[in-house]
C-alpha cells in the first residue's frame, strides 16, 4: 500500500488527539502497525485513514488516491471499499453471528441472499465458526464473537483492512486465536493496517511500524530496527521500556 | 405477585367506604356553585347552603361536617351512607326520589336558557320547533328536561359550566338549558355572543336529599328537616340569606316580574315514594355472547401475562402447577370480592335494572372508546417519530420547533390541552367534529411523550454500534433501519406499552369536549339512573378489556424482539 499522511489534526473539544500527523509510506509495505501509549492519537489516526473521522486539517491520500472528507458519498465509498474491525467487536446483538456478516453483502455489496450465505458460510468455514454460525453475540466467547466481527469485515474481500486495537478486549488465549488469524490474513495477501499493544506480534507480523505520541507521528521505521533497544529516540524507549517491564 | 396486589387495591378504591354513624351530621354538596356553596376567598366554605347547613346542624344538636363532592356523585355518595345529607341546590325530581327521599322544598326557581345573540329562539315555543343542538350539563335537570320533552333535538352533554357557555358563545349550540340563576351569570361572561331567556320553561324545587329508610328504620331525620325548614323560613332568615348573597339577583327578577327565589308556597310538599327493588327485564342473548366472548380473551391474556417467563425458578414450565396456581388466585380473587361486596350488601340498595336497560349504548361507548384509542395510537407513533426526526434535523427553525413542542405539550395537563384544542385551535381552523378533534388532540399530546421515548431508545444503542454500522458501509437510512431502530424498540417496548395503556385511558377525557366515548355513555346512565357502583363496575372491566389485550401484544413483542438474556 502507499500512504501518505500530511499534516493531520483533530480535536475533540478542547481536547487535542492529532496535533499534525505526518507520514509517507512507499509500495511494499504490506502490515503497517502503530503503536504508542494510550491517548496517543492511535485510533484517531486509524478512525481518519478509514473514513470513519473527519480531520480538522489536512490530508491522507491512499493508494495514490486522495480520500475526499467533504463528501459523504465519497467518505460512504471509501468505508465500503476498506474492512474496519474495533476493539469491542461491535457486531450487531440483534443479530445471528451469519447475519453479521451477510447483512453488510446484500445491504452494501448488492449479493444475493444465497450468494451471501454462501459467502459467509466459507468466511465463518476457514475461521472455524462455522457450528456457531446460528448463534446469536451473546452466545458467544469474545475471541468467537472477535472472529465473527472479522469474518464480517473480510468477506466482502476489502482492499485494505483496518484493525483497531483487535485484541486489547480478549484473554491471552482468545488473543492468541484472533493474532493467528490476523497473521493467516497477512500470509493470504490481505493488507492491513493495525493498532495495537501487542510488541511481539507487532514485531513479527508488521512491515513497517509508527509510533505514535501526543498526537504525533514521533517515529517510523522496520520493526527491527525499531523495536531494538538502542534506540535514537528517548520517548520511544521509555515507552519500550515500560511495556516490556513485566 | 406485584400485578395481584394492585388490582387488589385497586378493587378497594372501586368500593365506597360504607360508614354510617350518628355524629357528626355530614352534608354533602358541590362546592362549585356560588353564591349557594362555594369556596370563600379566605378558603373557608361558604354560601346559602353552607349556612342552613350549619343552622341545621345547631338544631339538631350535631356538629358539621361538609364534604365537596361531585354533583353527580351526591347521590351515590349518600346512597352508600358515607353523607347524610344533600344540600347543593339539587331539585327534586321524579327521577331522583326514586333513589332517594327529599324534604320539603326551599327554592323554586326554573329551567332558563342561553342562546346566541342572534338567535331566533325566544321562548318554549320555538325551542321545542325544529331541529335543535341543545347543550346541556351532565346529571342536571336540564339534561333531563332535554331528554323528555325534546325529541327532535341533538342533545349534547358537557361535564363542565364553562364549556356549555362556550359551546352557545362559539355558535355551536343552539342552546343550554340550565337554571336561572347559573344562565344569568354565564351570560354576564359572554355579553357580547349570547343572550339569556330567564323566563322559567320549567319551574323546579330545590330541596334538601335525605336517604331512604332502610327496612327498620324510621323516617325521623326528615321529619326533623322539614320542620327545620319551616322555622327557619318563618324566622326570616331565608330573605337574611337572600340579602347577604343574592342582592343583585334579586333586584333583576324583581325587574322582569319573575318571583324570587326563596318565595316557595309553604303548603307544597314533596312526595315520597316506596317501592319495591327493580328486577331484571329482558335478557339479550348477543348482548351475554359478545362480553362472555370479550371476557374470555380478556382472562386468556391475564393468564398469558402471568405465567412464569424466569427459567430460574425450578418445575416454570409445569403446566398443572400454573393452572393450579392460577385457579388458586382466581379463587382468592373471588373470596375477596365476595367479601366486600357482601359487606356493602348490607348497606347498598343495587340497581342494575338501569344501567342494564343501557347496556347498548354503554358498548357503543365502549366500541367508541375502542377506536378513538387504537387511532389516536397510530397517529401518535407518526407523530413521536415526526418529532424524533424534526428535533434531529438541520433546518434549525424545525428543530427548535420540535423541542419545544415536546416540552410545552408534554409538561401541560391533558385537560388544558383538550380545552385549549378544541375552543381555540379547532375554532380558529374550523373544525367542528369532536371525536376527530378529540383523537388530533390525544394523538399530539401523546405523540409528545413517545418522541422522547423514541429518542431515549435511540440514544441508549450507543455510538458504537452508529461506528459499526458505518464501518460496514451502512448509509445513514440503512443504519437506523437495520441497526438502531430494532434495537432501540426492544428497548422502549414496556415504556410505550404503558404509554398506550395510559392513552386508553386518558380518552375518557376527552368527554370535556362533549365526545361521547365510554366514560361518557357511563356517566350520562349512572346520572340517569342514579346508580353508583353499578356504573362504575362496568367501566373498569370494559378499560381493562381494552388493557389488558394490549399489554399481552407488548409481552408478546418483547418476546419476539428478545435477543439477549
Amino acid at each position: 500500500m502507499r500512504l501518505k499522511i500530511s499534516e493531520v489534526s483533530k480535536h475533540y473539544g478542547v481536547t487535542c488527539a492529532l496535533d499534525g500527523a505526518d507520514l509517507d509510506l512507499n509500495e511494499d509495505v504490506s502490515v503497517l502497525s502503530m503503536i504508542g501509549p494510550s491517548g496517543g492519537g492511535k485510533s484517531t489516526l486509524l478512525k481518519i485513514i478509514g473514513g470513519l473521522e473527519v480531520p480538522d486539517k489536512g490530508a491522507v491520500s491512499l493508494n495514490d488516491q486522495k480520500v475526499d472528507y467533504q463528501s459523504e458519498e465519497s467518505l460512504l465509498e471509501h468505508r465500503r471499499r476498506n474492512g474496519y474491525l474495533f476493539q469491542s467487536f461491535n457486531l450487531f446483538p440483534h443479530k445471528k453471528a451469519i447475519e453479521n456478516v451477510t447483512l453488510p453483502l446484500e445491504l452494501v455489496h448488492g449479493l444475493s441472499t444465497s450468494v451471501a450465505i454462501e459467502k459467509a458460510n466459507h468466511c465463518l468455514d476457514r475461521f472455524g465458526l462455522i457450528e456457531h454460525a446460528n448463534k446469536f453475540p451473546f452466545e458467544l466467547s469474545g475471541g468467537q464473537q472477535q472472529r465473527v466481527a472479522i469474518a464480517r469485515a473480510i468477506a466482502p474481500g476489502p482492499n485494505l483492512l483496518f484493525l483497531d486495537e483487535p485484541t486489547s478486549a480478549l484473554d491471552p488465549e482468545m488473543t492468541g486465536e484472533v493474532l493467528d488469524l490476523i497473521a493467516e490474513l497477512k500470509n493470504g495477501g490481505q493488507d492491513i493496517i493495525l493498532t495495537t499493544h501487542e510488541m511481539g506480534f507487532a514485531r513479527e507480523v508488521a512491515d513497517e511500524i509508527i509510533f505514535l505520541e501526543e498526537g504525533k507521528i514521533m517515529e517510523n521505521g522496520e520493526p527491527n530496527l525499531l523495536l531494538s533497544e538502542d534506540g535514537k529516540n528517548s520517548r520511544l524507549d521509555k515507552f519500550l521500556s515500560r511495556v516490556m517491564r513485566y | 405477585m406485584k400485578r395481584v396486589i394492585s388490582s387488589f387495591i385497586s378493587f378497594l378504591f372501586l368500593t365506597v367506604s360504607c360508614k354510617a354513624g350518628p355524629d357528626p351530621l355530614v352534608v354533602g354538596m358541590e362546592l362549585e356553585y356560588p353564591p349557594f356553596e362555594f369556596v370563600a376567598d379566605n378558603g373557608k366554605n361558604d354560601g346559602v347552603s353552607v349556612k342552613m347547613a350549619e343552622a341545621l346542624a345547631t338544631h339538631l344538636g350535631r356538629t358539621l361536617e361538609i364534604q365537596n363532592i361531585k354533583f353527580d356523585a351526591l347521590i351515590t355518595a349518600l346512597k352508600s351512607g358515607s353523607i347524610d345529607l344533600i344540600i347543593s341546590s339539587m331539585t327534586a325530581t321524579e327521577e331522583r326520589r326514586k333513589s332517594i327521599d327529599f324534604s320539603d322544598p326551599y327554592v323554586t326557581t326554573g329551567l332558563a336558557m342561553l342562546v346566541p345573540k342572534d338567535s331566533p329562539i325566544k321562548g318554549i315555543e320555538e325551542l321545542m320547533s325544529g331541529k335543535r343542538k341543545v347543550v346541556v350539563k351532565l346529571g342536571t335537570t336540564g339534561e333531563s328536561f332535554a331528554r323528555s320533552k325534546l325529541k327532535n333535538a341533538t342533545i349534547l352533554t358537557m361535564t363542565q359550566d364553562p364549556a356549555c357557555a362556550l359551546e352557545v358563545a362559539q355558535k355551536k349550540a343552539d342552546v343550554w338549558i340550565y337554571d336561572q340563576l347559573s344562565i344569568f351569570h354565564h351570560h354576564k361572561q359572554h355579553k357580547e355572543t349570547t343572550k339569556a331567556l330567564l323566563k322559567p320553561i320549567r319551574e323546579e324545587q330545590w330541596a334538601i336529599g335525605i336517604r331512604k329508610p332502610k327496612f327498620g328504620e324510621d323516617d325521623s331525620l326528615r321529619i326533623q328537616v322539614n320542620d327545620f325548614l319551616k322555622k327557619f323560613r318563618e324566622s326570616g332568615q331565608f330573605e337574611e340569606l337572600s340579602n347577604t348573597y343574592l342582592q343583585e339577583e334579586k333586584k333583576l327578577v324583581k325587574t322582569m316580574g319573575i318571583p324570587f327565589i326563596f318565595d316557595v308556597n309553604p303548603d307544597q310538599k314533596v312526595d315520597v315514594i316506596r317501592r319495591n327493588q327493580d328486577s331484571y327485564t329482558g335478557v339479550d342473548p348477543l348482548f351475554i355472547i359478545i362480553i362472555s366472548i370479550l371476557v374470555l380473551l380478556t382472562i386468556a391474556a391475564f393468564w398469558c401475562l402471568t405465567r412464569e417467563e424466569d427459567n430460574s425458578i425450578p418445575g416454570h414450565d409445569d403446566i398443572l402447577r400454573n393452572i393450579l396456581g392460577f385457579v388458586i388466585l382466581w379463587i382468592i380473587l373471588i373470596g375477596v370480592c365476595f367479601f366486600i361486596f357482601s359487606s356493602i350488601n348490607r348497606s347498598y340498595h343495587w340497581n342494575w335494572e338501569g344501567i342494564w336497560n343501557r347496556r347498548w349504548q354503554i358498548f357503543g361507548g365502549w366500541i367508541r372508546t375502542l377506536w378513538i384509542s387504537f387511532s389516536a395510537l397510530i397517529l401518535c407513533i407518526g407523530v413521536g417519530v415526526g418529532l424524533v426526526i424534526g428535533s434531529r434535523c438541520s433546518f434549525r427553525p424545525l428543530r427548535f420547533f420540535c423541542r419545544a413542542y415536546t416540552e410545552i405539550v408534554r409538561g401541560s395537563p391533558l385537560l388544558v390541552v383538550l380545552l385549549f384544542g378544541y375552543y381555540v385551535i379547532a375554532e380558529a381552523f374550523n373544525i367542528n367534529g369532536r371525536i376527530l378533534v378529540g383523537i388530533l388532540l390525544l394523538a399530539l399530546f401523546a405523540g409528545a411523550y413517545l418522541g422522547e421515548i423514541l429518542r431515549g431508545g435511540i440514544d441508549s444503542v450507543g455510538k458504537t454500534q452508529f461506528d459499526s454500522a458505518r464501518a460496514v458501509g451502512f448509509s445513514r437510512l440503512q443504519t437506523y433501519r437495520y441497526v438502531i431502530i430494532p434495537q432501540a424498540v426492544r428497548r422502549i417496548l414496556p415504556a410505550v406499552a404503558g404509554l398506550f395503556i395510559m392513552l386508553v385511558k386518558d380518552s375518557s377525557l376527552l368527554s370535556v369536549i362533549g365526545a361521547e366515548e365510554f366514560t361518557k355513555r357511563s356517566d350520562i346512565a349512572r346520572a340517569a339512573t342514579f346508580t353508583g357502583i353499578e356504573g362504575y363496575l362496568p367501566l373498569a372491566v370494559g378499560y381493562l378489556l381494552i388493557t389488558i389485550p394490549l399489554a399481552y401484544c407488548s409481552k408478546r413483542l418483547e418476546r419476539k424482539f428478545s435477543y439477549e438474556t
